[in-house]
């Protein structure tokens, strides 16, 4: 059972893009600062709570701390490094970038995707791996500590866009999810992968921390909960019904038909967090953020982000806080704790 | 101090020594000694030269002096001043303005350019001291207002082709005149085209004597050599253009010794030609019999002659006509315009009319009684003038069909029918697109007349020739493809549908007509069956061997595995195998084996270096590590460089359900023996690897090598020689 309820209050709003967001990723260990990823090319680091936040009302913040500008088409995704020393952004100009946070300058640029570039994460000893997932339907693994063009290595069974990865360094293994229908394992230990037929795009996967589970949402509207073992379904959450509980106003229904909505994990496993497009049943407007209870596969929340946000394209849970972060189709992103 | 005076009292002295009658000007001082004068005799080292505005730099050699540069020295005041240098590379050279004549002009050369200068008119004004006309022509004043040149109506004469000299009009057919005195012989039938002769312009001498109405008397002789040096072409006042004096008719010459002046020719008798005697007889009829019994007749005759008409059929031969004859032959009857041509019907020759006003005196309209009432009563003040309506509007307001007028006004109908009476609205405005003509008859839509109409039979068979051929055996093929997954217009059910329609009636198994989109055009159904009998073309299959080595893409099949939900995503769909039953498992929700497989993977030395963990056992295969324990190590490696995701979900239900069946039945799975060797990796994960692994096996192979005779047996007889 999770410790606390599901934290639902909004403290925070960053409006700091011009165009949608695509990454919201919270600093390593602490999750003081927040980093954003936009259609409108830049990648923002704010803080995720503001000094002067009084935990009772929203505050708004329009600047950001840091602007980190070097892509030449949107930011889909952004990667922190353990050390949050670096980070990693990919976009839609076939461009992994490696960032220094602090002179704000790219240290290492890659260019060796033939089409954008959908997924970044740190990866092995020391995050000395950036992995990166495209559109060219390839993973490629880049050295951060050698100066060469060329990656370690590209995998390429996946046969449509990769648009999900997720590394879980406890199994030592790389999840990807791609928009042929398939969830791969690559296990780097043991030299295999493991293939699970979701039959759907699958937008998003993540490792449980304990590494058994592996949660992946598709656009049959469903995040499943797949055992790592054997593949077996563990839960599925979501579905086109109706959502009364929790803090939503009823009526507003999980939905992900078209566009790239990630899940994941919260309150140390105990509960699964997603963003959600706009629609559904009856007279809502504006999409709500999701969190299910991991075992019951209930809602336990529906938090609308707005009447005029068409989707929550991207959700980040900060673990030290308790806290977290809804990216959304209009530019804002906004966190609750 | 006595010797110094003031200025004033020097100028009062002065005006007391001078002559106190000079009002204008400066006076002379007095001759006397010992006053100044100012205007005096100064040597000529004291005189200064000053120029007129005071200064003593002088130029121009004919003022007295010249000055160059600075003060008449050169350059500045230090003497020739050097150009400093301007790079031009900074300031690239200034266009420099045109240099004008003036530029180079000291003050003597200007000023005489100004006197130079002389105020005249522009020569198109023909007016003052002009001798390029005859002065004979000048009119006075006229001349300031009329300009020179020609007018714009002769401009525009010209542009369209005529010359000077000719008249205005229709070239005329006739027979040269190759000279003016010269009778037309024989030979001279033939015609030509001639421009007309330039008629002369009537006008109306100005009577200022008191003589009688067309007496010359005195003036005959010299009037005669007056006009005559006047010639036709050039008879053109200088401000009325052209105009004609009438006297200047062409005629042919006389003798002038035969005419003399006399009384007693009057303006009854001169009719304006010279040719006759005025004192010989004319027609009997012409004269008058009685005194004042006809008046009227006197009054017919008299008009013309004296302003003669330039009509020459007039001129040559003054034929009396009685009112009663003109009248039968109507107003003005056989009168000819100027051009030679009988006036319009209805019209009658103003010329005659004019010459008929003008002595007719002028009466006061009758003086209507005053209590006198037309019986007509004016219909226009019961006239509503709200409800007016013009013909236009009327004409616009009226429904009535060129037919029904027709019928309205008792005409007779018109054979035929319109082709627009049959014409749909479409079809109307398709036409009155194409031909950009807006007021077509009305279409009416009207079904074909009896006999015409073509039976439904006829109709059906003529769709029927509409569809496209196609061969029979193509389409079956095409059919059976399509069962196959072999289809067209995947993105359109219905328009896929109406394909695999038209496909059957192609092939003969259906006898109804093809289905066409609602609301569609025959032409539409048409282009669209030739369409799907080009598609079958494309899509004919291979037959017989051909086909069976070939498999459709994995994209294309979407037709049998057409699955509920399979329309939902924007992204691209997955590409899976219509039966893949990992596919179908996943999608009723059967997570697990099903949709479970595992394939190799094996991550680069660097990237389990960077992992900071062993490579894995399948990646030891570096001749610097142990040769691998496992012996699948070739085949997997196989697999993973191409046939990974073929390969591994299709045989991976196989395997799992034959793996499945030997479990049971066996109670254990042979694998290593049995099965194909390539499989043994992908059943790794199903099967407990220490039952598929076998390292006596391997060990055997490693440690022992066969005995030659093995592989003489294998290799032959070439392995003997080594």
């Amino acid at each position: 059972m999770p410790r606390t309820i599901f934290p639902t209050r909004h403290i925070h709003t960053l409006k700091t893009h011009n165009g949608p967001v695509n990454a919201v990723t919270f600093s390593s260990s602490g999750g003081t600062y927040v980093l954003t990823g936009s259609s409108d090319r830049a990648v923002h680091l704010s803080r995720a709570i503001p000094n002067n936040s009084d935990k009772t009302t929203a505050v708004e913040t329009t600047s950001p701390i840091q602007k980190y500008e070097a892509h030449g088409y949107s930011v889909l995704d952004i990667a922190v490094s353990s050390d949050n020393a670096r980070f990693a952004s990919v976009g839609g100009d076939r461009q992994v970038f490696l960032w220094d946070v602090e002179q704000g300058i790219t240290t290492k640029r890659w260019s060796g995707h033939n089409s954008r570039v959908e997924a970044v994460q740190f990866a092995g000893d020391g995050d000395s791996v950036v992995v990166t997932g495209s559109a060219d339907t390839t993973i490629n693994l880049w050295d951060t500590r050698s100066t060469s063009y060329k990656p370690i290595q590209t995998l390429t069974e996946a046969a449509d866009t990769v648009s999900s990865l997720h590394v879980h360094m406890g199994s030592y293994s790389i999840a990807s999810g791609s928009y042929d229908g398939h969830a791969r394992i690559y296990d780097v230990r043991t030299g295999k992968t493991t293939v699970d037929v979701l039959a759907h795009p699958v937008t998003s996967v993540r490792c449980s921390s304990d590494g058994n589970a592996l949660l992946a949402s598709t656009l049959d509207g469903y995040i499943r909960m797949l055992d790592r073992m054997d593949g077996k379904l563990l839960n599925a959450f979501g579905g086109e019904k109706s959502v009364h509980s929790g803090i939503g106003k009823p009526g507003h229904s999980y939905r992900n038909s078209e566009l790239r909505v990630r899940s994941v994990f919260a309150m140390g496993d105990a509960v699964v967090l997603s963003g959600s497009e706009e629609g559904g049943t009856a007279g809502t407007t504006g999409a709500a953020a999701f969190a299910w209870d991991v075992l019951k596969g209930e809602v336990i929340a529906a938090v609308p982000v707005g009447e005029k946000v068409k989707a929550v394209s991207c959700v980040a849970w900060n673990e030290g806080v308790g806290d977290w972060a809804a990216g959304c189709s209009d530019g804002t992103v906004r966190v609750y704790g | 101090m006595a010797l110094k005076r003031t200025r004033a009292a020097l100028e009062a002295d002065l005006q007391a020594e001078q002559s106190p009658y000079a009002f204008y000007g400066t006076p002379l001082p007095p001759l006397e000694e010992g006053v100044r004068d100012d205007g005096s005799f100064v040597p000529i080292w004291k005189q200064e030269v000053r120029d007129e505005h005071g200064s003593k730099r002088l130029h121009g050699a004919f003022t007295g002096g010249f000055s160059a540069g600075y003060f008449n020295s050169v350059g500045s005041k230090e003497g020739w001043t050097p150009a400093t240098f301007v790079s031009s590379r900074q300031n690239r050279a200034q266009k420099t303005e045109q240099k004008r004549p003036e530029d180079f002009m000291d003050a003597d050369d200007l000023r005489e350019q100004e006197e130079a200068r002389q105020l005249q008119t522009a020569d198109e004004f023909a007016g003052f001291g002009s001798t390029e006309l005859d002065p004979t022509r000048r009119a006075g004043l006229m001349d300031l207002l009329k300009t020179g040149g020609e007018t714009m109506g002769v401009k525009l004469l010209k542009k369209m082709g005529w010359r000077e000299g000719q008249g205005i009009g229709p070239k005329v057919r006739r027979k040269a005149h190759l000279d003016e005195s010269s009778v037309p012989d024989g030979n001279a039938e033939e015609t030509y085209l001639f421009a007309p002769e330039n008629p002369p312009m009537v006008a109306f001498i100005r009577k200022t004597d008191r003589k009688g109405l067309g007496f010359e008397g005195e003036s005959r002789l010299e009037s005669h050599n007056a006009l005559k040096p006047i010639p036709d072409s050039e008879e053109s006042d200088s401000f009325f253009g052209g105009r004609l004096a009438i006297q200047g008719k062409s005629q042919p010459p006389k003798p002038n010794g035969s005419r003399r002046g006399g009384l007693g020719v009057g303006p009854l008798n001169d009719t304006g030609s010279d040719d006759e005697d005025p004192y010989s007889l004319g027609p009997q009829i012409s004269y008058n019999k009685t005194i004042g019994g006809d008046k009227k007749k006197k009054k017919k005759v008299k008009p013309e002659p004296t302003i003669a008409s330039s009509n020459p059929l007039l001129n040559l031969k003054p034929v009396f006509i009685s009112k009663k004859v003109a009248a039968s032959r109507g107003p003005g009857g056989f009168r000819k315009c100027r051009d030679g041509r009988l006036p319009l019907d209805g019209f009658i020759l103003a010329d005659g009319i004019s010459g008929l006003s003008i002595s007719e005196k002028k009466y006061d309209p009758p003086v209507i009684p005053e209590d006198w009432k037309s019986t007509k009563a004016i219909s226009s003040e019961k006239r509503d003038q709200s409800d007016y309506v013009s013909t236009a509007d009327a004409a616009k307001a009226s429904s009535l069909t060129p037919t029904a007028r027709a019928a309205l006004l008792g005409e007779a109908q018109l054979p035929g029918k319109s082709i627009f009476d049959y014409m749909t609205p479409e079809g109307r405005a398709k036409i009155a697109k194409l031909t950009g003509n807006t007021n077509l008859p009305p279409a009416l839509g009207e079904k074909a007349p009896e006999g015409y109409k073509i039976p439904e039979s006829q109709k059906r068979k003529d769709l029927w020739d509409l569809v496209p051929k196609l061969d029979k055996q193509i389409a079956s093929q095409a059919l059976a493809r399509a069962v196959s997954g072999w289809m067209p217009y995947q993105e359109d059910e219905k328009k896929r549908a109406r394909y695999q329609i038209f496909l059957e009636v192609s092939a003969g198994t259906r006898s109804t007509l093809p289905e066409r989109v609602e609301g569609s055009s025959t032409d539409e159904w048409v282009i669209e069956m030739q369409e799907f009998s080009r598609a079958a073309e494309v899509f004919k299959p291979m037959s017989g061997v051909m086909a069976s080595r070939f498999t459709s893409s994995s994209t294309a099949p979407k037709v049998v595995s057409d699955a509920p939900d399979s329309a939902e995503s924007g992204l691209s769909k997955p590409a899976e195998k219509p039966d893949d039953p990992a596919v179908a498992a996943a999608k009723i929700g059967m997570f697990g084996p099903m949709t479970r497989s595992t394939i190799p993977f094996y991550p680069t030395r660097l990237l389990c270096k960077r992992f900071n963990i062993k490579p894995p056992e399948n990646v030891q295969l570096d001749p610097g590590e142990r040769p691998g324990a496992t012996s699948s190590g070739p085949g997997t490696r196989f697999q993973s460089a191409g046939f990974q995701a073929d390969t591994g979900p299709k045989q991976l239900v196989s395997q799992d359900i034959m793996n499945q069946l030997l479990i049971d039945s066996l109670g254990y799975l042979p694998t290593a023996e049995g099965l194909d060797p390539s499989a043994s990796g992908q059943s790794a994960n199903a099967a407990p690897p220490p039952v598929v692994v076998e390292p006596e096996r391997n060990d055997a192979l490693e440690a022992e090598r066969p005995g030659d005779a093995v592989f003489k047996a294998i290799f032959g007889s070439d392995d003997e020689d080594d």
